[in-house]
């Protein structure tokens, strides 16, 4: 037996992580270089000493019902920073670039069992994940910063077509599991390309701007509206008959229409073509609500423009 | 010819019996840990091809949106490579409940969700597969649990276009505490390696029998 390695003890103290044991009354009976240097007790002074009597932050409730599962399941416990940053208050390497106060710690609490395999001890091992965690965290933030990026209109601020369409499929899917009715309205600004021609497209720009603002304003907050294509909006309006979808419909021609645009000194008249629809108590699909819509639309375009046109009004009489 | 991962009724049989003993300790090791009566549903075994994981994963969980945790295990074995993973999956999770069950008084947080998720995966996987492994002699090594997703479809479980597998063994446990409405079950996948590994551990058994 000479050749068994003797240094356990050494490697235990090398080692990059955190490692002491404790038995189930919490007495340290293990404590490593590595809780040395980030804790102001040596082995010496901590074992035999009971683990909260030293650190008082601990989450005591939570270590014991640690210990005690691993204790009655002989297996391990775990705690991932994502959930509970840290479970002892220690300093952490990144003390300059890092912005986080303590270190961040993956924890896992592990059985240590006699001859009989009935466990004695747990392990508690502790690694710093810190830069992990800052990383994680900062890619976190830049995903939720791109997908506000994408669902949002630079130019209107409104929806974005895609984030838009995502929330109508949403809630034609709502409605055709639990019931309920939703309403369509898309619209186009009148001779668009004609106010970009002779105002130039910032003039146009502005435009948009302005309808986008006007709309937004005498919505209801449950009314979700977005930037379909280019001089193109639609909004969809829950729970919202065919009756009351007209209404909303007039009211957004009359606000476009009544008060004129001014950009710089030039001052505009426009207008909006409206078409509407509402879902039915069958079976809906998007795809069919936004083509009905469109149709609408379009004729009120062929009509001559400045109003609003219910779909069922285009299909030939029975 | 028979496909060599089919097993011969021997050796099903043998498998659902270790099975229902490791469910057995399971069930009281938790009752005891939980103080509250926990059930387990007898174990139910089949083989599931990576074509067919659809359809097999909607059978064997019909709730809509779900809430799912992983958590590795394997041996210490490497030839052939002993590996799977659970899959614990809660629909219609009541957090409260679940607190309780843990002797949790935190303030629900949706952070403080997760950390519950985890630990009940944790708890009733250790005392499954250490149930498990007893009766095969063997010990399970695992890895931290991690969640899949809260709120999900079943369908995004598993990323499709990359499964490494063909065949995989699916042992489903279902779990109810009755004082709390608590219900969640547990999904043990093997590989086919880890299922050849298998029926040499149950041929082997069954020899000595």
């Amino acid at each position: 037996m000479s050749n068994n390695f003797l240094y356990t003890d050494n490697v235990i103290d090398c080692m990059d992580n955190g490692v002491f044991v404790v038995d189930k009354d919490f007495t340290v009976q293990l404590w490593n270089q590595f809780m040395e240097t980030h804790s102001e007790f040596t082995q010496n002074q901590i074992i035999g000493l009971n683990l909260f009597d030293c650190f008082t932050e601990l989450p005591k409730k939570l270590f014991q019902r640690k210990i005690k599962s691993v204790f009655l399941l002989n297996h391990q416990s775990y705690t991932s920073w994502e959930q509970r940053p840290y479970l002892f208050k220690f300093s952490h390497g990144r003390s300059v670039t890092g912005g986080v106060e303590y270190m961040y710690q993956n924890c896992c609490f592990a059985p240590i069992c006699n001859q009989a395999n009935e466990v004695q001890y747990v392990c508690i091992t502790i690694k710093d994940v810190t830069d992990n965690a800052i990383s994680t965290m900062q890619l976190k933030e830049a995903y939720s910063e791109l997908e506000r990026l994408s669902s949002i209109d630079g130019l209107t601020q409104l929806y974005s077509r895609s984030h838009w369409e995502k929330r109508f499929v949403n809630e034609v899917e709502r409605i055709d599991r639990y019931g309920g009715q939703v309403s369509l309205i898309m619209f186009d600004m009148d001779n668009f390309k004609q106010i970009n021609d002779q105002n130039g497209h910032l003039c146009g720009d502005e435009v948009l701007r302005q309808v986008s603002k006007r709309c937004t304003a005498i919505l209801r907050s449950v009314d979700v509206i977005g930037r379909y294509g280019g001089e193109e909006f639609t909004v969809f309006l829950p729970e919202t008959d065919i009756k009351n979808t007209e209404l909303v419909a007039e009211k957004l021609r009359k606000e476009i229409c009544e008060q004129p645009i001014h950009y710089d000194s030039i001052e505009l008249f426009i207008s909006i073509s409206v078409g509407y629809t509402t879902s039915n108590k069958v079976k809906n699909n998007h795809e069919k609500l936004l083509n009905e819509a469109d149709v609408a639309l379009y004729k009120a375009k062929e009509n001559g423009r400045n109003q609003c046109v219910d779909y069922s009004s285009c299909l030939p009489a029975n | 010819m028979m496909n060599s991962l089919d097993f011969t009724e021997d050796q099903r049989d043998y498998l659902q019996e270790i099975c229902n003993i490791g469910m057995g300790q399971a069930g009281a090791s938790l009752s005891v840990l939980f103080e509250q009566y926990v059930t387990l549903s007898v174990p139910a075994i089949e083989i599931i091809r990576a074509q067919d994981l659809t359809s097999a994963l909607r059978k064997l969980i019909p709730a809509e949106k779900i809430s799912a945790v992983r958590q590795g295990f394997y041996t210490h074995i490497t030839d052939p490579k002993f590996c799977g993973e659970s899959l614990t999956i809660f629909s219609h999770t009541s957090f409260d409940g679940l607190a309780q069950l843990l002797a949790f008084d935190e303030e629900m947080t949706p952070l403080f969700e997760q950390e519950i998720l985890l630990e009940i995966s944790n708890i009733i996987n250790g005392a499954c597969l250490s149930g498990i492994a007893e009766q095969l002699s063997e010990r399970f090594f695992n890895t931290p649990p991690s969640i899949i997703g809260q709120s999900i479809a079943v369908d995004s479980l598993f990323n499709k276009q990359e499964i490494q597998w063909d065949h995989a063994l699916s042992i489903k446990i279902e779990y109810s505490v009755e004082k709390h409405s608590f219900q969640c079950d547990l999904l043990l996948l093997l590989p086919d390696n880890a299922i050849k590994y298998l029926q040499t551990i149950l041929n082997k058994l069954l020899d000595e029998l």
